[in-house]
């Protein structure tokens, strides 16, 4: 292929024009879009934070989970510690609990088939995959695929502790990682929110 | 305040021959006094030695430590009742326990399905084993006197 003089000199002017000219007008465009977000937000700033209010409200109002009553549940679940909401574990875990009962931690539950059956019919309606509020879904988010055996070796609640020195649990009013109502009062009724937390100081 | 709960053990400790524990402080219901009837016959059965439950027997069975094999560590029925059983207790998990005799705490050795229960769970606790009838009565007669 032959190329002659005349068209390679065309060439180079047209392409250190396009250069010059595509940089400033690539930028161009970037900083029209910025300018287009900062009037939309600036236009509805206040309207956004009303927004964000609102949104707040909603998130702390989904972050409770009210505590599903069971009679049977309090009787047989509550005499040694405290009684955990049944969003805390997926339902794998709670199936694992009922099976393993006869070597519950090193207590043998002795529980009777019937009861057994009674209490997997309430995990399966209220274990945290039916459990609406944000800690239940990171609970199941963050544990998938495995099956906790204990709601204090899940990765959410760990990470949530992770501040908490191991001395603070040995507190005698606390004793416990595992005692959640001594800094969570609020516990009980599925609200592990950080405002209504409080840890005791002995 | 020891030598005073002492005595009135000590005054209570005494049982009628084949009859229902009878004592100071608590009258027992009557499927209570049943149950504790069962035990006593039990109890002679094991061992015709025995004439009655003991609350002063009771009371060293009640604080007496043990080491658990495996975990190593020291447990007794005080451990979680603590030693004065008109207190309110403590499990290690932190659960508050409200006290373990009658004379706090009315609703306590009402139901023997209740009682023995916690006596099948609370005995493999600490003595890695089942209570024996008498270890049962001199508890309850105990716990009774106070
Ligand atoms: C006789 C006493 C006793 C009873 C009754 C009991 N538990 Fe437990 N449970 C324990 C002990 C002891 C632990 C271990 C606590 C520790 O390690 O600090 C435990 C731990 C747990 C844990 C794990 C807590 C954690 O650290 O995440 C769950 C979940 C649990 N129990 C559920 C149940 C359920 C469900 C029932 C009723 C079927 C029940 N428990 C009844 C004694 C009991
Ligand atoms: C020693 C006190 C203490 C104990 C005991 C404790 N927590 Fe907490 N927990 C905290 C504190 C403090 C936070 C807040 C952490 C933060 O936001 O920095 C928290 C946060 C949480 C959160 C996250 C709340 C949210 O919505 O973001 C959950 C869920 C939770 N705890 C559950 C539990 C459960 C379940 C137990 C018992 C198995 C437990 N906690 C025991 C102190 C405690
Ligand atoms: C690990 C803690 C723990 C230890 C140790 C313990 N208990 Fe208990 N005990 C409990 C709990 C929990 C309950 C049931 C909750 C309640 O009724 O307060 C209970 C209840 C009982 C009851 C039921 C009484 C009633 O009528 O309500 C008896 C009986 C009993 N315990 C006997 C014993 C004996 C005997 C020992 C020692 C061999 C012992 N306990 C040691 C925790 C313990």
């Amino acid at each position: 292929m032959k190329i002659d003089k005349k068209s390679l000199i065309m060439a180079a002017i047209l392409s250190v024009a396009a250069l010059s000219l595509s940089v400033p007008w690539v930028s161009h465009a970037e900083e029209e879009r910025h300018e287009a977000v900062k009037r939309r937000s600036g236009d509805h700033e206040e309207e956004g934070e009303r927004h964000d209010i609102i949104r707040a409200q909603q998130n702390k109002d989904k972050n409770r989970a009210p505590f599903p009553e069971s009679a049977l549940y309090k009787q047989e679940c509550s005499s040694c510690h405290f009684l955990y909401h049944p969003g805390l574990l997926p339902l794998r875990s709670w199936e694992a609990v009922i099976q393993n009962s006869d070597k519950h931690f090193g207590e043998n539950l002795s529980l009777e088939d019937k009861i057994k059956d009674d209490l997997l019919s309430y995990f399966y309606e209220h274990s945290a995959e039916k459990t609406d509020s944000k800690w239940a879904r990171r609970i199941l988010s963050w544990s998938a695929p495995s099956v906790p055996a204990r709601i204090t070796e899940q990765p959410f609640i760990i990470r949530e502790h992770r501040k908490i020195q191991k001395s603070v649990f040995k507190r005698p009013s606390i004793n416990s990682f595992s005692n959640c109502g001594a800094c969570h009062p609020k516990g009980a009724e599925g609200d592990f929110d950080e405002d209504s937390v409080e840890i005791p100081a002995k | 305040m020891k030598r005073r709960l002492a005595g009135i053990g000590a005054a209570a400790a005494v049982v009628l021959g084949g009859a229902a524990i009878s004592q100071a402080a608590t009258v027992l219901n009557a499927q209570m006094q049943e149950y504790v009837n069962s035990l006593l016959t039990e109890a002679r059965r094991n061992d015709p030695g025995v004439k009655t439950f003991s609350a002063g027997e009771g009371k060293r069975f009640f604080n007496m430590k043990r080491v658990h094999s495996a975990k190593k560590e020291e447990r007794s029925c005080s451990g979680c009742h603590t030693s004065n059983p008109l207190t309110r207790g403590k499990t290690p998990v932190g659960k508050i326990l409200e006290p373990i005799s009658p004379a706090a705490n009315k609703e306590r050795f009402t139901d023997a399905m209740k009682v023995e229960k916690w006596f099948k769970r609370n005995c493999h606790n600490v003595l890695e084993r089942e209570c024996t009838a008498k270890e049962k009565g001199d508890f309850i007669a105990y716990l009774t006197s106070l």
